[in-house]
């Protein structure tokens, strides 16, 4: 008998456990939600428009203001209100299910929206825990209704398809990109001076434009991708590009990866300085002539030294656009001179002292053959 | 069955007790006040605890198979042993109060939004319930497990948010300026520290003659494994980022990749809740101990459902206060340095005192 209602309590325990182990109250067919994968903002004639796009997962799944084919893969809704409440409230009257917002992979705002609403809905997007502190963010100059319309009639995700373009160029050092996380934190700092990515259309596909600048709370201004790698060197992780250097008639194509960067901070009588030394390497891969090249040392030095030139400018370029046109620390020198000195931090006015702070750049350059390839001598046969 | 438990089990237990809940609120605690050097007073509260921790032993191995209840009465007498164990059940009840509301609050806000509380705190009490009738040393085996496991999965995750976030989130790792507040901070870090009190209910054996440097070495390591936390929530969130998000601990887990595991916070939360469901459990059999040794001739599964009722009732209504936090943060140091601190320390000088004069008398 004793043994039988001990065989009883565990059966009414599982029972009891199966219940509450499903999800409680909180059990919920996948079906039920609207799962979004995007957001993204616009202001047009004072009033702020909220797109929300998410997959068709059944049969049926429309609404009023709804861009993307018919039966395509994601659809993309909007919301039009005088602020970012209203606007959602009237996105909200449209959806047929209730959304999901765990699991966005990207936030786009118009240049337009980040100009005046940029610090309003990150703290928006801060004190809502639905939310993915890891969600990326970028910047970008189109229309939304067209971007949507776009990538969405080709059964894609505006969302899934930056996301996947950011880790590319990240993973391949062409880019560095940001998370909401990441930019709350700079916001939420003394001082901000950030870049988000800004994404375009390129022959009707989503491509890195450049990089919108962040000053404060608001953005700025705007650098194009082009002639950014001088930006990418100073930024992203393991940054590598590929360079012509012409030498003795032959066009030599190289690969530059920057290897170590180390910067120095000194702060004496008032003066701020950073020694930032560059340390490069670069592959020789092919060249636009017949082989053989006879790359030899002389050949190494002299194309190091062109190399060595070339993007020392670039980094003096990139740095004299963040102090002299952006007056903007968008290069995080601001970290390393609080690492360094953080009382003399806290007593300073970074925005006014990072334009005058004397910036110095060594670059030096480590120019080899890539792989087996040997373009040194060898004979034809 | 003779209760006693091994050292391992008591590092555990102990690590348990500690870590349950305030190793997902620690980082918030050392944003606010301490900041990036926040690391500094975390040890030297560590050490404090450390010291007080070797005294509850001492005073433990002094009195071979007893308890507080026991030991007390030879110490200070009946009646004053009546009023601490009395208020260590009031102490120990507020604790698990505490812990049953943060237990909610976890479990509403990261993953069951919609479930009403009642039905979570239902579900924690019967567990705690059962856990506490079958005694500390049964306990004490399983926490063996689930506190490898949990030490095991925490620290791994904190390597990865080390190798995966911004080393200038943590630098400069001393600031002089942030020495203005270290007091504010160990104050603060005061309460992290709540329920080393629980070995008051555990009978010590000749086994347990290493205690008092396991009892200094394990608050040494919590410490560290506290800074392992903040740290690693710092290098993946920044300071302000972790003072202003809620649970930014787990903030922080959600944003740390992990190989092949999606949702790493709830990979963490698996074995990080069976941490604070263990830190209940605890607190729940030393509630129970306590009483049972106060009304002997009531049966132990009548004592566990009388506490159970108690706790559920006061959880629900706690619930209801506005800034429940506030209010509990604003007396716990009190009771922490009265528990911890004023009657180990007393009861140690007087055993001590009465130990020589009995010497000098037998002399």
């Amino acid at each position: 008998m004793k043994k039988n209602s001990k065989y009883l309590i565990i059966i009414i325990a599982l029972l009891f456990l199966a219940v509450f182990a499903s999800g409680c109250w909180d059990s919920l067919d996948i079906n039920e939600k609207l799962i979004a994968t995007t957001i993204a903002f616009d202001v047009k004639n004072d009033e702020i428009y909220y797109y929300m796009e998410y997959p068709c997962i059944e049969v049926g799944d429309e609404g009023d203001n709804i861009s993307g084919s018919d039966g395509g893969k994601y659809m993309t809704i909007k919301g039009i209100g005088e602020n970012i409440p209203d606007s959602r409230e009237s996105l909200n009257k449209q959806l047929h299910k209730e959304p999901y917002f765990s699991g966005i992979s990207s936030l786009i705002l118009t240049e337009n929206f980040a100009e005046e609403y940029l610090l309003e809905y990150l703290y928006r997007f801060r004190a809502d825990e639905h939310y993915r502190k890891k969600t990326l963010i970028v910047t970008t100059k189109e229309d939304l209704d067209e971007l949507f319309e776009l990538i969405n009639e080709k059964n894609d995700s505006v969302g899934f398809a930056i996301d996947e373009i950011s880790d590319t160029l990240d993973d391949t050092g062409k880019s560095f990109s940001r998370t909401i996380s990441r930019l709350i934190e700079n916001l939420s700092s003394e001082y901000t001076g950030i870049l988000i990515s800004c994404i375009g259309i390129q022959d009707e596909e989503i491509a890195l434009v450049g990089y919108s600048v962040v000053s404060g709370t608001k953005v700025i201004g705007f650098i194009p991708v082009a002639g950014s790698n001088g930006l990418v060197f100073l930024k992203a992780v393991e940054p590598k590009f590929s360079y012509i250097v012409p030498y003795k008639d032959i066009n030599y194509t190289f690969g530059v990866s920057l290897t170590r960067k180390t910067t120095k901070t000194y702060y004496e009588d008032e003066e701020i300085r950073f020694d930032v030394k560059c340390e490069f390497k670069a592959g020789l891969k092919y060249g636009d002539k017949k082989v053989p090249y006879n790359f030899d040392d002389a050949a190494e030095a002299a194309v190091a030294k062109i190399l060595t030139r070339t993007i020392k400018k670039e980094l003096l370029d990139t740095i004299n656009q963040a102090q002299k046109e952006f007056k903007c620390d968008y290069l995080q020198l601001d970290d390393e001179f609080r690492i360094n000195f953080p009382v003399e931090f806290e007593e300073i006015d970074w925005q006014k002292e990072f334009p005058k702070a004397d910036i110095n750049i060594d670059v030096t350059f480590e120019v080899s053959t890539e792989w087996m390839m040997d373009y040194s001598y060898f004979e034809t046969k | 069955m003779k209760k006693s438990i091994t050292n391992r089990q008591i590092f555990f237990l102990i690590f348990l007790a500690l870590t349950s809940y305030r190793s997902i609120d620690m980082p918030i605690i050392i944003a606010r006040s301490a900041g990036r050097s926040g690391w500094i007073p975390i040890i030297i509260v560590s050490l404090i605890f450390g010291v007080v921790i070797t005294i509850i032993i001492k005073l433990n191995n002094m009195f071979k198979d007893k308890v507080l209840f026991d030991y007390g009465q030879e110490i200070v007498g009946k009646f004053i042993t009546y009023i601490i164990v009395c208020y260590f059940i009031v102490y120990f009840i507020l604790i698990g109060i505490f812990l049953d509301i943060k237990l909610v609050d976890v479990l509403t806000t990261n993953f069951l939004p919609s479930s009403p509380q009642y039905a979570i705190l239902t579900l924690g009490i019967m567990l705690f319930g059962f856990a506490a009738y079958k005694g500390i040393t049964n306990m004490a085996r399983l926490f063996e497990i689930i506190g490898a496991l949990f030490l095991l999965v925490t620290v791994g995750i904190c390597i990865l948010m080390l190798t995966q976030g911004m080393d200038y989130n943590i630098l400069p790792i001393f600031n002089v300026s942030d020495t203005n507040h270290f007091l504010t901070a160990i104050k603060e870090l005061f309460i992290p520290y709540f329920g080393i009190e629980i070995l008051f209910v555990i009978p010590f054996t000749t086994i347990n003659k290493k205690a008092p440097r396991v009892g200094f070495a394990t608050l040494l390591f919590i410490g560290f494994f506290y800074i392992l936390i903040v740290e690693g929530t710092f290098m993946i969130l920044g300071v302000n980022n972790t003072a202003l998000l809620n649970d930014s601990f787990i903030e922080a887990i959600k944003i740390t990749e992990m190989p092949v595991i999606e949702r790493t916070d709830i990979f963490y939360l698996t074995f990080g809740l069976s941490s604070l469901f263990a830190g209940m459990m605890i607190v729940f059999v030393v509630v129970v101990e306590f009483a049972c040794k106060l009304f002997k001739k009531v049966k132990r599964h009548v004592v566990v459902i009388v506490v159970a009722i108690i706790m559920y009732i006061l959880t629900l209504l706690a619930l209801n206060i506005k800034k429940v936090d506030e209010i509990f943060d604003s007396f716990f140091i009190y009771l922490i340095i009265i528990s911890s601190i004023i009657i180990p320390i007393t009861l140690l000088v007087v055993a001590k005192i009465k130990k020589r004069v009995l010497e000098k008398v037998k002399k």
